[in-house]
């Protein structure tokens, strides 16, 4: 019989007069997947310092390798031995993988650090997990999938037997996710526990033992691994259809052309988006959609091809500033990114404003119009003076409608829903929708497939830095998790 | 290129901010070169041995503005320090006692003081800008007060002995400030490169969330780096006292600015998290070399500070540039 590792027994957490965990209750096996699909991001960040730190519970407990360790009667504080893999990561960048292994760990004792030594200990743990990495290398120049290697050895190496999972699909590729699930799979036949925790519950199902379906803190349904499918989930989501809104379809005509364009990979990257269309480009393996990004923000030139924007032509290794010639980018996690924390609401709205009115003079006139046809749209949250007590939702369709209203020839998505849960994810497709709606070309850089396909109209799959694959929308079901 | 070179030269740039190091040290060279066809008498044997004199005290407080900087903080009190131990040395001695006892004192005061840092920046989470900026006041005034706010009159005879370790003695042909300052860098060094202090150093300059979370102790790490800062100023403070046989209220001054000169002309980052020693020598040695060259050339005090300042200000811009790949060519916009 599989020894227990950790069970939460009917726990409810209260923060703030906020109920963020709700009569949960679960249990996780040695050497078990367990799944956690998150429906509604609401009480994850409690779960994990609950799971972590035993913070105090209003009812219930917890139960970590046997013992109580959390009880609603008495917290302490004390930290179960588990490692977080997420994406904002416990590495430190200037040092390299052997020093962040050995050296970053609690009670590593030697005081003269003999790097030949590390270094080849290093390199032995990553030829049991199938892998080479030079052990010598710095964090800073790792990729996202080396990165999580190396957290993994790092809890491995810290004795951790439970190992949680943030929702690494937001920051691993599709490939890497694939690879780096091969791995935790090898790891969980000798032992280690892990709680997978993801916004997609394809991606979830591939991997775990059993799934969970988490919403606002409750636990909906625990699925048994026969039940894992796509039927036995439909009761308990939203429709991600949006066949029923008004959709406008693409005009032939090029809006942003991309010939010959080395981006990272060995081989040129040669697109074009339509008029009106949205395009998803599927990077599978994150070595191109970065550096495009970089490109259509103005961060950085190009060494070959040219990009045809309209009429106009650009080349060469100067970065070329796209946004003047219309394209806007909007980055991942726009919620943070994107906004001005100490505006309000209608001067971050109204931000870009400038660039079309008489010189720059934006006029009350022109204030009242805007927040007339927003105001329809976004509510009265408009009249916000300051975006921080806004909703997560509320500044994504904040973020959104500072590009709509810009109305650019191109608004580049970047990663738009690798945040958030279920619903928020729904309401970035409505606003992308929205943006199509309204004439404006779109163009989605994702690394994971999600449910960008509902709103795209085509998908090229870029691999190694090269177009691997274009698809039409009738063509989609060939491409899965 | 033969594979072996290959190696060689990738081991070598594979060091942590060795590229940087390389640059400023091919500078360092043609700099030498061009003062030496200026006046050749900058590579006579008396000027190279006053050459690395000059240079010592700058690489030492180098030293250890380097550890603070490497923290993510920044130390303004290492020419308050300096100052400080200047003048409680010199008094004891001229006080009559043993300038070994005097010595020893000394330094656990401005040892103080780096604790004093150390707590202020880690514990108290005071700006670490702020925090030694009042310590930097404070020891000033400390230097001052020890003597009644007077300089101290000559260490005389009985000091003599102090005189020649830190100053005026050589040994194997070599002056002992010179000795004193390559016994610290190495071992210096050695601590930072080669043991988990160094690395937590590093590691809390680079990501401190992180750190905590892997275990580091903050406080005691920082704390070290401030102690260190306040060791190298002591050390400093004898080498000056050493020098004019006096303690002068005012020795010191402005030290703390050629420290971060030294530092960040050597690719120390302010930013923290990286940055060798390596490239301090080279800093203080920029620093050393054209403050006697441009002295050689005739240049007035005003036209060095002004040489010296553009390039502080043209490395950091350097290294901001290669750092962010920002080198490109013009673009080519077709109509």
């Amino acid at each position: 019989m599989r020894k227990e590792i950790l069970r939460l027994n009917h726990v409810t957490l209260e923060e703030n007069g906020e109920r963020y965990l709700d009569n949960l209750d679960f249990y996780i096996l040695q050497g078990e997947i367990m799944g956690l699909i998150i429906s509604d991001a609401k009480g994850c960040s409690q779960l994990i310092r609950l799971i972590c730190h035993n913070i105090p519970i209003s009812f219930g407990g917890v139960y970590y390798e046997g013992d109580r360790v959390n009880h609603y009667s008495h917290a302490d504080y004390t930290d179960n031995r588990v490692y977080v893999i997420e994406e904002r990561g416990r590495l430190i960048d200037s040092l390299t993988i052997s020093d962040n292994l050995f050296v970053m760990r609690k009670g590593f004792k030697k005081y003269i650090i003999n790097s030949r030594v590390l270094d080849h200990q290093v390199e032995l743990l990553m030829a049991e997990l199938g892998l080479s990495i030079d052990p010598k290398r710095r964090v800073s120049t790792l990729s996202a999938f080396e990165r999580c290697v190396t957290e993994l050895l790092k809890a491995i190496l810290a004795g951790c037997r439970f190992i949680i999972l943030d929702r690494i699909s937001n920051f691993l590729s599709q490939m890497e996710l694939k690879q780096f699930q091969d791995i935790i799979r090898k790891q969980a036949k000798r032992g280690t526990a892990f709680l997978y925790m993801g916004n997609h519950h394809q991606e979830v199902f591939q991997i775990a033992d059993r799934a969970a379906l988490f919403h606002q803190g409750i636990i909906w349904k625990v699925f048994e691994k026969e039940e894992m499918v796509e039927t036995a989930l439909q009761p308990y989501t939203i429709s991600f259809d949006l066949s029923g809104s008004q959709v406008r379809e693409p005009m032939e005509e090029a809006v942003l052309k991309l010939d010959g364009v080395h981006l990272n990979g060995k081989e040129p990257v040669g697109f074009s988006l339509r008029k009106g269309e949205c395009l998803m480009i599927l990077d599978t393996d994150n070595q191109t959609w970065e550096p495009l990004v970089e490109v259509l923000s103005g961060s950085r030139g190009i060494r070959d091809g040219r990009i045809y924007l309209g009429e106009r032509v650009f080349a060469g290794e100067e970065p070329t500033d796209f946004f003047k010639e219309g394209v806007a980018v909007i980055p991942d996690d726009p919620a943070e990114t994107f906004l001005f924390r100490d505006m309000s609401y209608m001067e971050n709205l109204t931000f870009l404003l400038d660039r079309k009115v008489w010189f720059g003079n934006i006029k009350r006139s022109h204030l009242r119009s805007v927040r007339k046809e927003y105001m329809k749209k976004v509510g009265p949250c408009i009249d916000s003076g300051k975006i921080d007590r806004l909703s997560l939702r509320e500044r994504y369709g904040l973020a959104y409608y500072r590009i709509h209203l810009l109305h650019p020839k191109v608004a580049v998505c970047v990663q738009p829903l690798a945040k958030g849960d279920m619903y928020l994810r729904r309401y970035v497709l409505d606003l992308i929708q929205e943006l199509k709606n309204s004439g404006i070309s779109v163009l989605i850089l994702t690394s994971n497939l999600a449910d960008n396909m509902d709103v795209s109209d085509r998908m090229i799959i870029l691999q190694d830095g090269k177009v691997a694959a274009e698809y039409a929308k009738e063509e989609f079901y060939k491409v899965g998790w | 290129m033969n594979s072996k070179s290959q190696s060689w030269y990738k081991r070598l740039f594979a060091v942590r901010g060795m590229g940087q190091v390389v640059t400023v040290g091919f500078g360092l060279i043609v700099m030498c070169i061009v003062f030496g066809i200026i006046n050749p008498t900058f590579f006579s044997g008396k000027n190279v041995a006053n050459l690395l004199r000059q240079i010592a005290p700058i690489l030492l407080i180098g030293i250890g503005q380097s550890y603070v900087l490497i923290t993510g903080n920044i130390d303004l009190s290492i020419g308050s320090v300096v100052g400080m131990s200047c003048m409680i040395s010199a008094t004891m001695m001229t006080k009559g006692m043993n300038p070994w006892v005097a010595v020893l004192l000394t330094l656990m005061c401005c040892l103080i003081v780096g604790v004093v840092n150390g707590l202020l920046v880690a514990k108290c989470k005071l700006p670490p800008f702020i925090a030694t900026l009042g310590t930097m006041t404070i020891a000033r005034g400390v230097a001052q007060i020890v003597n009644n706010n007077y300089n101290t009159d000559a260490i005389g005879d009985r000091a003599k002995v102090f005189r020649d370790f830190f100053y005026y003695g050589k040994t194997a042909g070599v002056y002992n400030t010179v000795i004193i300052s390559i016994v610290l860098w190495l071992v210096f060094n050695f601590l930072l490169s080669k043991t988990r202090t160094g690395r937590h150093i590093y590691a809390i300059g680079s990501n401190i969330e992180a750190s905590k979370l892997s275990g580091v102790n903050i406080v005691a790490t920082t704390t070290k780096a401030y102690l260190v800062s306040s060791f190298c100023s002591c050390v400093v403070g004898l080498v000056i006292c050493a020098t004019s046989g006096m303690g002068t209220m005012d020795a010191g001054n402005a030290y703390e600015m050629y420290a971060v000169a030294a530092s960040v002309i050597g690719g120390v980052s302010t930013l923290g998290g990286q940055g060798i020693l390596i490239g301090t020598v080279i800093g203080a040695s920029i620093w050393g070399v054209l403050q006697n060259g441009l002295q050689f050339a005739g240049a007035p005090v005003a036209i060095r500070n002004i040489v010296i300042g553009a390039i502080v200000v043209i490395s950091v811009l350097i290294d901001v540039i290669v750092r962010s790949g920002k080198l490109g060519k013009k673009s080519k916009i077709e109509p």
